[in-house]
This record gives C-alpha cells, structure tokens and sequence, in this order.
C-alpha cells in the first residue's frame, strides 16, 4: 500500500515537473525526492536501516544503506491523516498516551507491519531519551541487529573521539551486515556533496534573513531536519540549490515585498504535521515564519582526511540536542540574525527534550525582550486538538504584537 | 442461614441478601450521598425488612466498592473486581469479559471458567467515560440521566466527540448544541467515545476476543445506547447484561461470604 | 557535621562522594514546597524532576556545597538546566552517561567518573587521593552485601516491617553515610522475628519508590514485597566489583553500567533485556505476581511496559501497572487495585 502510495507520487511529480521543465519548483524537486526515498524504503530490495534523528545518513549512503530516522514515518503518517488506526494499536498494546505521538504512531505501524522491516537498527542517543527508547524495542520487536550511537551533551576533545570511535565501529558493524569495506572514494564523494550542500544551505538561510523575507510560511518547514536525509548525495546539492535559485528568484522579481509581513516570527522546534491551517491563518493576520530553531548550519566543512571525527563534531554541534544553556544562545542568535518579532513554541505533547524546557525558553525569550507563544499542542496526534483555542491563543498574540 | 453483601460505590449503595441455596431473597439500590454510613444501615435496613429476616439471622457480612473499609460490622473486605466476577459467574456462568462500569471507574476483566480473575485493568483516575461523566452529559443535554439511554435512536452521524475529560466533554458538548446539533447524534457521539474508551480497556485484558461471552456489570450497563456502542466498536452482535446490572458487586460480596463458610 | 553534596540519581557513586571527604546527600522529591517546577520547565515532565527543582526554588533543602546531575534521561538533563537558573550559585557537574554498555562507552564513562572524583577533591580542597576512594568502596560493598542478605531472606519468607526497615536503610546510605547505613543493616539482620503467611509474594519495579510508609502500605495491603528493583532501592545499592580492572573508575563504570538495569540504559546485544532481567528477578525472588510502579511522564520505562508485559505474560506471571506521582495521596488511589491484584494470587 505505502509502495504504491510512494509510486504514484514519484509519477505525478514528475510530470508536473516534465510539464514546466524550466521552472526552479524546488519545492517540487524536494518532495520528489523523499517519495522517491520513500519507495525506496518499501521497495524490499534495499538494505535498510531504521534510524535516529542524528544517524550520519551521508556515512550510510556512502555504504549503500538506504536509512531513515523513524520519526520521518510519524511525520508522514501524520501528515496524510492516517495515523489514527496505528496509534490505537500502539496504546491497545500499552503504549502510553503520555509518550510522543511521532514514536507511537511509528510502534503502532510496526505492530500493524505497516514499516518496511530494517536489515538492522542504527539509535542515537540525542535528541531524546524517548526517540532511542524506541528504537531498542524496533529492535527487539523485530529481532534486527542493533548499534547505539552515544552522543554526548558537552562539546569536549574526550567527547568527540569517544564518537568518532563509535562512528568507526559503526561501519564496521554495517560491513558486517553488507558484506562490503566502506570505500574512502564513496565516502570522500558523500562529504563533498554534505559539504557543497552545507554550503547552499548556509546561502539559503542568508537569503532567509533578508527584509522582507522571501520565504513563506511553509517554504522551510523541518528543512534541516528532513533535508540531512540526503545532504550526502548529488540530488541533496541539487535540492538545495533549486531552493537557492527559488529564494533568489523571488528577490529578484520582487515577490518577496509584495507577500505581507507586519511580523517577523521564529518557530521553535517542528511544525504542525497534521493540515491545520495555521500557516494560512498567520498568512491571513500578516505574520511570516522567517526562522525554524532547527534550520541552521552548525557545523565546519567535513574534512575527508579525517571523517569520523568531522561527523562526531557535527552531531554533537546541534544546539537542540546540547544543554538550555547552549539552545538559548543559539535560539537568541537567531533571533538577532533574522530580526524577529516574535516566537512561537509549539508545546509538542510528550516532548520532554524539547518543551520540557518551556519556561527555560521563554525566559531566554524575554532576556532580548522578544515575546513568546506557548502552544499546548501535539504537533502529530490530531485527536485532542481543541482548534479554537489554538486559533485564538495564535490570534491574540499576533494583535498582541501589533 | 443468610448472607449479606455490600457494595458502597461512589454513586450508589447496594445490599443484597442470599440464602444457603444462592437464591437472592432482597437487593436494594440507593444513593450513596455524602454520609456513607447512614447509607450503609439504611441499605441493609431495606434488604432486611423486604425478607422479612431478624439482622442476627446473617451469617455473614462481606463489603465490597470504594467505601468497604467504612462497614464496620463486616467479616471481609473485598474489592469489588473480584466481587463483580463472583456476582456475574452467578447470574452469566460463561462470562470470560466483564466490563464494570460504575460511578467513578470503569474496569474491565478477564474471568476464567470458574470465575475467578485473571487480569484486570482500570481507567485512569479522572471520571471519562463512568457514571459520573454519563451525569455530567445529561446535565449539558438537559435530559434526565434516566432518558440518557435511548436518546441515540435514529441517530445517522458518525460523529465522535473528541474530548473524554469530563469537563472538555461537556464544553464540547455545549458548542455542539450551539452549533445546532441534534440530541440524538451527541448522544450517539457520547456512546462511541465511552465505547472507544471501554475497547481499549478491554484490549489491555485480552488482545484477542473471539469466541469469549462478554457480560456488562454496573449502573452504566442500564444504559442501552452505551452497550450497544461498547458492543458495536467490538464488532460483538451483543454484549450480555444482568437484569439487575448495578447489584452484581453486592450479590458477588454475599456469595464470598457464603463460600467462605461452605468453601 | 561533614558538607554536603547533593545528587538525584541511582548512577551517582556515593563512595566517591564520602572519599573527597562530603557526606552524601540525594535530594527525594519529599516536600511539600509549593509547585514551581513546571514555570521554568514544563507541567508534563517527570514528577521526581519537578518536585526536587520545587524543594530548590523554596529552598527546602540543607545547605549543598555542590551537586552532582547524570545526564541519564531527558527530564534529568532538564533538571540541571533548570538548577543553574534556580540556583545560580551553587558548583554544580553533569556526568555524561553513554546509553549502551559496550566497551568504548565503559572507556568514556571511567573517565567522567574520574572528572567527578576530581571535582569533588578539588571543591573540598582535597588532595586526589586513589587509596580513599578504594577505601569507600570497600565500605560501601559491605552495605552491598548485607543489603543481599536482607533481600535473600525478604524472599525466602515474609516478615513483617522487613521491606521498609531495609528502605531505611538504603535510604541513609543516599542520605547520610555509609557507615550509618551499615550499622543499622547489622542491626537489622540480628534479631529474627518469626516469619508469617498469608501475604501474596510480589516483586516490584519501576523508577522510584523511595517513602519506606509506601512499604508498610503493600504489606498492609496484603502484599509481601520479596524483592524490588528501583532507583532508589537495590539498584541503588551498587556492588562494585573492583576485580573487574585495574582502573578504579573503569571498574566503577562497569558495575554501574551492568548492574543497575534502570530502563534508559541498553544492551545493543540484547535489545529488550530489561523485560528479561525482570522476568528473572521476580522468579528468583520467589514472586507470584508483579507489580510494576512508575512515575507519570517516564520515557525509558513508558517505552518498555509493553515488552514487561509480553515476557511476564509469556511466563504466566500475573503483572499489575500503576502510575502515580510523588505523594502518598496517588499511592492511596491504588488500594483497590492493589488488593484486587493479591486477590487474584490468591490471598
């Protein structure tokens, strides 16, 4: 069914697309990609690997592994509003209505065997205790291999080798299971495109920060996040530039003053994922989302010489997943850089790494005295969702701020 | 010789008397109110009196429900789970689910063939989907709890309320009201969230149902729109109810208290 | 009167605390301070996290000459975050605790175990001194063991009072000293009272359960606990088996890392131990039934109930899940629950 799913989007895109060969469409191009991804993931004839959120997706590619992190699913599930029937069979099975939705609708779907059945399980110890939770009971529940990449909080010399040591048993833990040595020339291409992506991404996020901004509401919604899925191949580069070209077009033709933008708005952590349709109801009230906490650049370039310690500094430089102290920074940086109005925290239900520092970030808020938005909210469980509280919570703040 | 038992639950309290033969000679069901123990001795008042039998004639006093601790004549206390399954093995001997929903909890258990629990589980402590929520709804729906039961009739919606707390639920089922619904299809909606609600319950029991008699104990079990719901999101063509659904914890206390003697 | 350190978690070595010449002092969620937490932080986080931040903010606490914070879940990390803003003064170091137990994360975590050994020398202004931390640790194993022998005779027969003596005992051991604990463990195991029936036999689990009332509570619920495994009981009580290596801190982060099967931590080799290791321990304990108790919003064991539940089924054990907070108010809400459990065992 998912094949199938995943089939028909990869041929209406690309006819769309063949329709107007011309256009930038990045947007397009990107959604094309992780539905190809997506087929690929249900294909059956790939190796798999179910992951966490800060697996190196670019190392893997570079060994032939086709890898995603589970939350990716929950998202998806979410998003096409089919996540019902998975998290009842999560909670009838005692998965607590406490626990976050992206993991429960993900164990519903493995319990249904609606998840394509990894080769093996890579989990990550950051972002979340819950995230990494999950993966041992992927693991157990389909009796996969399992590797765990710890990640530790504090950005020190000790803890950099201790992960790049890791990364290092990761490949060969991987090579066990293909039968295949890493090769340095594949890996050393993968980098290259990380690298030229990371690049591109940098130049968009710039062109982001522009006054008045030429991004929309849901032009860089998870960007970061979802775009490291394929940071390491040519069609990643491509991605990123065809949102390079997008952003730059928009300037140039002027599209950009002509959108409203009374207030300049930074989203912390994910969106949404279920329709809901606050990016149109911001749009309506005049405010812009110019910033998403997660859409930075970290990172120094990948140094092919030396990549396992590269990639060790890369996922423990994600501020999200350091201490408040770190995340505070960084959010207030941000919000210098895109010279915000305003900030909206979507409260996500069973987050406790990312809204369990709710007031911590509020107050990080009020030190540069922007105002912040709590929303009490399940950003991927749509049942208990009171609407019109939500709408008049987003509407008053943004009176508030006018 | 006679055997008294008593179930003091949050909304009502039960007495129920039975002879040697297991054959029930009084019941009687009234509020619990805010003074339990006035209720107690009015309870066993009436269940004496309707028998016409002295108080020193019982053998055995067993109480069962959330206030049993406040009987102070009492040989035993006994939760009202296990009562509940004594009391339905009674009455429906080839019961294997029993579904309790009382005033403040609802439980459901799974019963082997001689009656005896095997596994249990329990809402969670606020009131969604008990007797006392059912209160509540009738309230926002302005009819009696009594009319509650057969309001869904000719309903055609597939409407679901989501909220199950019991003060969203009937904020919601105020705006629903606003917004021109008709009674039959919130009272229908009411019916799928409590079943959704009791299906979970069950399944945290027994995974798999088929082949298994499923009985409903306790006040809600008079609420046919609520059985029949409960029954048809099981995909069970019925679900087995007592004639006396609110007395099966009280009659399940008097029998422990009679096998407690003749084992 | 020796100063103070403060700690919240079971993976904190208490003996190197009392080498750098402190006194133990683990902050339990006991107070009644107003409730603060979930301003800084968030009303839906762990409640064990929330009220020891709540005892910070209204100061219901000794005075703490530093504090010792695990980086072993997200609601603890949260909580030292939320220390340095609460209390901005106080010294404080988190020990980064790797997830897996392979051997370059025993590597890591002997070297953060070390780090802490020297902060906690350098904030009494001590000289580092290897000789006393083998010192504690002998002593501290001796509290290990006599901590076993009450648990072997708690699961051979049930006596009464048994389960929340031992609780006092552990709990001075994470309170006060070693040396205390000690000798009230030998108290405890002199006099023999007669052992009694009549109680269900069942072995407990879960995150924290740490008021030695709760204890008396099951009993008089007619629950005879044979053994338990919390972060603040045995798992607590940490043996450290210093034949392991060589390297004290290396030898440390073994035992820790091996023995304490709190739900955070995994083997990779065998994904869903836990559900095992549980299944073991309630058999060896001579348990009829299970009694699992968490606190609400616990990630590592919210995602581990199923497969408890699967491995106790799969062994016809009968398993009892209850979810509370921090107060003996949400423990009393489970009487009916608990007594219905031992009903069905039989009592």
């Amino acid at each position: 069914m998912m094949y199938d799913h995943f089939e028909n989007a990869v041929k209406g895109i690309t006819d769309k697309l063949n329709q107007d060969p011309e256009g930038i469409n990045a947007k397009k191009k990107y959604v094309l990609e992780l539905s190809k991804l997506g087929k690929k993931l249900y294909s059956e004839d790939e190796t798999i690997a179910w992951c966490g959120v800060t697996a190196p997706f670019d190392l893997l590619g570079a060994m032939g592994i086709t890898s995603c992190f589970v939350e990716f699913v929950g998202a998806m599930l979410s998003s096409t509003q089919t996540a019902g029937g998975f998290f009842e069979e999560a909670e009838d099975s005692g998965f607590a209505t406490d626990s976050c939705a992206y993991h429960r609708a993900v164990m519903g779907a493995v319990l249904k065997n609606a998840m394509p059945k990894p080769d093996f399980i890579i989990g990550t110890s950051s972002p979340c205790t819950a995230g990494l939770a999950v993966m041992e009971n992927f693991a157990h529940q389909y009796k996969k291999d399992f590797f765990i990449l710890n990640v530790p909080q504090n950005y020190t010399q000790d803890a950099i080798k201790y992960l790049a040591a890791q990364l290092e048993d990761m490949t060969l833990f991987v090579s066990d299971h293909t039968k295949r040595p890493l090769s340095k020339e594949k890996l050393g291409i993968a980098l290259e495109n990380f690298n030229a992506s990371s690049t591109l991404l940098k130049e968009i996020y710039d062109l982001a920060k522009t006054k008045p901004s030429p991004v929309d509401n849901n032009l860089l919604k998870d960007f970061s996040t979802v775009i490291t899925l394929m940071m390491g191949t040519q069609q990643g580069v491509d991605i990123c530039q065809a949102f390079k070209n997008e952003l730059n077009h928009r300037i140039e033709t002027g599209q950009h003053t002509s959108s409203k933008e009374k207030t300049r708005l930074m989203w912390i952590q994910n969106r949404i994922q279920y329709p809901f349709p606050i990016n149109e109801m911001l749009d309506d009230l005049g405010a812009k989302i110019v910033v998403d906490e997660l859409n930075d650049v970290t990172w120094e370039p990948m140094d092919p010489d030396n990549p396992f310690e590269s990639i060790a500094k890369r996922m423990i430089s994600i501020p999200f997943s350091m201490d408040t102290t770190e995340r505070i920074k960084h959010i207030q940086t941000l919000a210098g850089e895109y010279r915000i109005d305003g900030a909206i925290n979507p409260c996500h239900w069973g987050c406790r790494q990312g809204t369990g520092t709710r007031g911590l970030i509020s107050k990080g808020f009020k030190d540069i005295n922007v105002p912040v938005l709590n929303l009490e909210i399940d950003c991927v469980d749509s049942r208990n969702l009171a609407r019109g509280q939500i709408e008049t919570r987003v509407e008053a703040f943004l009176e508030m701020l006018s | 010789m006679i055997f008294l038992g008593i179930d003091i639950g949050s909304l009502s309290c039960d007495a129920v008397l039975i002879d040697e033969e297991k054959n029930i000679l009084a019941s009687s069901v009234i509020l619990t109110g805010a003074k339990n123990i006035e209720s107690i001795a009015r309870a066993k008042k009436n269940v004496l009196d309707a028998a016409g039998i002295m108080e020193k004639d019982i053998r055995s006093i067993i109480a069962t429900g959330y206030g049993r601790a406040r009987v102070k004549e009492k040989d035993a206390a006994v939760t009202e789970i296990t009562c509940h399954a004594k009391g339905i093995k009674h009455v429906i001997p080839e019961t294997r689910i029993l579904i309790d929903i009382g005033g403040q909890d609802s439980k459901a258990m799974r019963l082997d063939p001689d009656g005896n629990v095997v596994d249990f589980a329990m809402n969670d402590k606020c009131a969604a989907g008990t007797g006392r929520f059912l209160e509540a709804m009738a309230r926002a729906l302005e009819v009696d709890i009594t009319e509650l039961g057969d309001l869904d009739k000719g309903a055609t919606s597939d409407l679901v309320l989501s909220s199950m707390c019991t003060v969203f639920a009937e904020s919601e089922v105020i705006s629903l009201i606003a917004c021109g619904t008709e009674q039959k299809e919130i009272a229908k909606g009411l019916n799928r969230s409590i079943a959704a609600r009791t299906n979970s319950l069950v399944k945290r029991v027994a995974r798999n149902i088929d082949g298994l008699t499923v009985s409903m104990s306790g006040g809600v079990a008079r609420n046919k729109g609520v059985v029949k719901a409960i029954a048809e999101s099981m995909n069970l063509e019925k679900i087995n109810t007592p004639e006396t659904p609110d007395i099966i914890g009280a009659l399940g206390a008097a029998i422990i208290g009679f096998e407690k003697i003749y084992g | 009167m020796n100063k103070k350190i403060g700690f919240t978690c079971a993976y904190t070595p208490v003996p190197l605390i009392e080498a750098a010449g402190f006194s133990p002092f683990r902050i339990f969620p006991d107070s009644k301070a107003p409730d603060q937490a979930g301003h800084l932080l968030h009303d839906n986080l762990c409640p064990h996290v929330k009220k020891v931040l709540d005892r910070a903010l209204a100061d219901d606490l000794p005075e703490l000459d530093g504090l010792i914070f695990i980086n072993s879940c997200d609601s603890m990390r949260r909580l030292a975050d939320a220390w340095h803003e609460a209390k901005p003064d106080d010294p404080i170091i988190l020990v980064d605790l790797p997830s897996g137990t392979n051997s370059l994360s025993l590597d890591f975590l002997s070297k953060e175990y070390e780090r802490l050994a020297k902060t906690l020398f350098r904030w009494n202004n001590e000289p580092f001194s290897i000789k006393k931390i083998k010192d504690k640790i002998d002593n501290w194993n001796l509290v290990a063991a006599s901590v076993k022998k009450i648990e072997k005779k708690m699961s051979r027969d049930y006596f009464p009072g048994y389960a929340s003596g031992l609780q006092q005992i552990i709990n001075t051991a994470a309170t006060e000293s070693t040396d205390k604990a000690l000798a009230m463990a030998q108290k405890e195991l002199q006099p023999e009272e007669p052992a009694k029936a009549g109680l269900a036999p069942v072995f407990l689990f879960g995150n924290l359960l740490f008021d030695p009332k709760v204890f008396d509570l099951f009993e008089e619920w007619n629950v005879h606990v044979t053994a338990s495994d919390f972060c603040t009981t045995s798992r607590f009580i940490t043996p450290v088996d210093t034949t392991a290596d060589d390297n004290i801190f290396r030898a440390l982060a073994s035992s820790y890392m091996e023995q304490t099967p709190c739900a955070r931590t995994m083997d990779t080799a065998k994904p869903g131990d836990i559900a095992q290791k549980i299944v073991q321990r309630a058999k060896k304990s001579n348990a009829r039934g299970v009694i699992g108790f968490t606190l609400k919003f616990c990630d590592p064991y919210l995602a581990r109930i199923p497969m408890i539940r699967q491995a106790l089924q799969k062994e016809s054990i009968p398993f009892l899940m209850l979810e509370g907070d921090c107060t003996m108010g949400s423990m009393g809400q489970q009487q009916t629950r608990i007594e219905a459990f031992t009903e069905m065992l039989g009592v």
